[in-house]
């Protein structure tokens, strides 16, 4: 059914996957999580309990309309503070923080969801909160549902982990391969979807042939292919994936769907599975917990909301001060500034480094071009960070700054070690606002 | 505890500009023992007098231009040896420095500094003495030793010129007379492979470069391999085509940049007075690069969504 096409670009960091054979550790809860209330892409929750509440497992926290995903207690106990704060991401979002009672009760609403039309499954996967768990955070929901005119040809699955450091996709492949497979037909049936291809990079031919033996043992070889693809840096990002499976680019400004895709990953697939199985929503989290801080590296599984420091306690705390924590791969993750930040839905990683902490000093750029041949979506990297610095509209305009995916090849790559992807961040910001503003002067005029 | 926050990528690779720098520093070091071989001590000393002249040019600038000294990049000592490479081994010192001290200061550090220059300053550096100094320049020594009778001749290229024919082993070897660096193709050539293996460089200028030259001296009835084997062509093609910034970025850029080099060398070769090209042919090409980048522009996947025009 698949084939593999050439994409351009890409590089190849050092992979460090050093906790792939660790098994996914189940922890005692915390005593308290802050769970904020915008993990998605999109409007943030209106938080629905108030101080003083009791909340389960699984209780509905946070609520909203439109492009969003519900928020559900990730621990029982006491809602302890409902207030907007500054996370130590960098971002501002309500909070609801939450006492734990230590007994981790289920919330006695939850039952196995049902459905008999699409609407209702796509109804059903809103209400388990999966938002895109490769770090994307787009509401899964949101993506099922195709515009009209337009249709999906194919379920993409992404099981390439391109980022190095991070083995939880891995480690759920191994561990859940049924769930994954079960996850992906019951999603294309459900949607009306011809075709399933799972791509996973070929570092990881363990996964690969546990699912090829899943998807034969399951007799859904017919629709399933899982597809192995040569491993390169960011084989997972979207647009690459689409483009490696299919040779089908999306169109600037389009979506997944503008080229007949619905794009998910093994997780959030697996998640999704998981909620229409036991009814439980989004509330618990794999994640890789890395670096030469940590004492014991390994992939755990944690209640959102979870501090970061009290993660990195259950993995056995530090065993020296990290000079750079991450949540998320070093290539696309961020940098916290303390290690009292909540652990998000779409986290997959904790990395505490101190021995790759200190990036080399940035020099002059010398013209080499490696970032436009590292480029995987065929943009001018060097020259969009000129023209983001220089606040130039039409040059990013013309060199389609919106369509970066922020992937950090490019800065990768550089020799002169410029911040090519923090510049081209910041004029991505400044091109939005102005575009914007011009629209509000045009309309003004008329 | 203080944490470092920044953008992501939080990876740098394994490139600097100053490892590809030393690495082309490197390539070149076969060819520099060459010139020894060949043609003396006086070699290596003028290759070492370019080579502090650069770093106590960059150094002094960029301390005028109150930044950071980029002395130690090797970039300096990249351009120091490029350029004294294009010179007769007998060229007096101070016309080395001089030269250095133009494609250094002037070329290079008044444009803006590394990465910011125009023209490639080792070839402008030696456009310039071609032009300021004839003299110091117009005669080559011949190799120490050799069958040549005259201790200074006229190039091959030159004598090419006059009907005269040569031993293509000698000329791959650089057994004849000519500006230190550019006669032994052996060398050259170890060099340049040793930077594709490394990836430093590619060949997308330096075929075409060579190939136009080689189709256009069988067209014009010359010696095809004694013209690819004499001149500065090799070590242009080789090592100044190949320069990161004043050649383009994108691999069609650079395939339309060898092949107008390789066209003006010719042009000037078999048509115009002067023996040799290769300078002037990189040079003009390299005021070329800027409208080249901008035709041969990467194409974004998808294409773009124009907001404004
Ligand atoms: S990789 Fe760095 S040095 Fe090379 S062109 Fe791009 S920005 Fe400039
Ligand atoms: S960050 Fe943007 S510009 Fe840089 S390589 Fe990735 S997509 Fe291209």
């Amino acid at each position: 059914m698949f084939s593999l096409h050439k994409t351009k670009g890409g590089v190849h960091p050092p992979q460090h996957k050093d906790t792939r054979d660790c098994p996914v550790q189940y922890i005692d809860p915390p005593k308290k999580v802050r769970i904020p209330l915008n993990m998605h892409i999109g409007k943030p929750c209106e938080p629905c309990v108030s101080v003083g509440d009791h909340v389960y497992v699984g209780t509905l926290i946070g609520d909203g309309e439109g492009l969003y995903a519900p928020v559900h207690a990730s621990i029982s106990g006491t809602v302890t503070s409902v207030a907007v704060e500054d996370l130590p991401t960098g971002q501002r979002a309500p909070v609801v923080e939450i006492e734990g009672d230590g007994k981790m009760d289920k919330d006695p609403s939850i039952k196995k969801p049902t459905y008999s039309t699409k609407e209702e499954f796509i109804d059903c996967v809103r209400a388990s909160g999966v938002v895109g768990l490769g770090g994307a955070s787009f509401p899964t929901w949101f993506k099922m549902k195709a515009p009209a005119g337009k249709k999906f040809e194919y379920l993409l699955v992404n099981g390439m982990e391109c980022e190095p450091f991070i083995t939880s996709d891995f480690r759920q492949m191994m561990e859940h391969a049924g769930r994954v497979i079960d996850g992906c037909k019951r999603i294309i049936d459900a949607l009306e979807i011809p075709a399933c291809c799972i791509g996973i990079e070929d570092n990881k031919p363990e996964a690969i042939e546990l699912l090829t033996k899943t998807v034969e043992e399951k007799g859904v070889g017919d629709k399933i292919e899982v597809m192995a693809v040569p491993t390169k840096y960011p084989a997972g990002g979207e647009k690459v994936l689409i483009m490696e499976l299919t040779g089908r680019a999306v169109p600037a400004g389009g979506l997944p769907v503008d080229a007949g895709c619905l794009v998910m990953n093994v997780t959030s697939v697996s998640r999704v599975e998981e909620y229409f199985r036991y009814g439980e929503p989004l509330v618990r989290k794999t994640i890789t917990v890395d670096g030469d801080c940590v004492k014991n590296p390994g992939n755990y599984r944690v209640p959102v909301g979870m501090n970061v420091r009290d993660v990195i306690e259950v993995a056995g705390g530090l065993v020296k001060e990290p000079r750079k924590v991450l949540m998320g791969g070093p290539m696309m993750g961020r940098a916290i500034s303390s290690l009292d930040c909540p652990v998000l839905k779409a986290n997959n990683a904790i990395l505490c480094w101190d021995d790759l902490a200190v990036l080399p000093e940035q020099t002059p750029c010398i013209k080499c071009g490696r970032c436009v041949r590292a480029c995987p979506l065929g943009l001018d990297p060097a020259r969009l960070a000129v023209a983001s610095n220089n606040h130039d509209l039409l040059a990013l305009d013309e060199l389609g700054v919106m369509n970066c995916m922020d992937c950090g090849s490019c800065t990768y790559t550089c020799p002169a070690h410029r911040h090519i992807n923090d510049a081209i961040r910041n004029g991505k910001a400044f091109y939005r606002a102005e575009i914007q503003r011009l629209a509000e002067l045009e309309k003004g005029g008329e | 505890m203080k944490l470092i926050v920044e953008g992501s990528p939080h990876f740098a690779g394994p490139d600097s500009t100053r490892k590809i720098m030393g690495l082309v520093c490197l390539a070149l070091l076969p060819t520099v023992i060459a010139a020894t071989v060949l043609y003396g001590l006086a070699a290596p000393l003028l290759v070492l007098v370019c080579i502090a002249t650069a770093l106590v040019c960059e150094h002094l600038c960029c301390i005028a231009m109150h930044r950071e000294s980029t002395a130690d990049d090797f970039s300096a000592v990249v351009t120091a040896m490029l350029l004294s490479m294009t010179l007769p081994a007998d060229c007096p010192f101070w016309a080395g420095a001089l030269g250095t001290a133009f494609a250094i200061v002037v070329v290079k550090m008044l444009f803006g500094g590394i990465g910011c220059n125009i023209a490639n300053p080792a070839v402008a550096g030696r456009v310039f003495l071609m032009v300021a100094l004839p003299a110091a320049l117009g005669s080559y020594p011949a190799p120490e030793g050799t069958p040549l009778d005259a201790i200074t001749g006229a190039t091959p290229l030159a004598e090419m010129a006059g009907g005269a024919h040569f031993d293509y082993l000698q000329l791959f070897l650089g057994n004849h007379a000519g500006a230190l660096g550019e006669t032994c193709i052996l060398t050259l050539l170890i060099g340049y492979v040793f930077l594709l293996v490394m990836k430093v460089v590619d060949a997308w200028a330096t075929l075409p470069f060579i190939g136009v030259v080689a189709v256009m001296s069988l067209i014009t009835g010359n010696d095809v391999v004694a013209q690819l084997l004499s001149g500065g062509l090799a070590l242009g093609a080789f090592f100044m085509a190949t320069d990161y910034t004043t050649t383009p970025t994108t691999q069609k850029g650079k395939i339309i940049f060898g092949l107008g080099c390789g066209l003006i060398t010719s042009l000037i070769r078999f048509f115009a007075s002067a023996p040799e090209g290769v300078a002037f042919s990189i040079l003009f090409m390299n005021m070329l690069v800027p409208l080249i980048d901008k035709y041969t522009a990467p194409k974004p996947e998808g294409g773009v969504k124009r907001a404004l025009v």
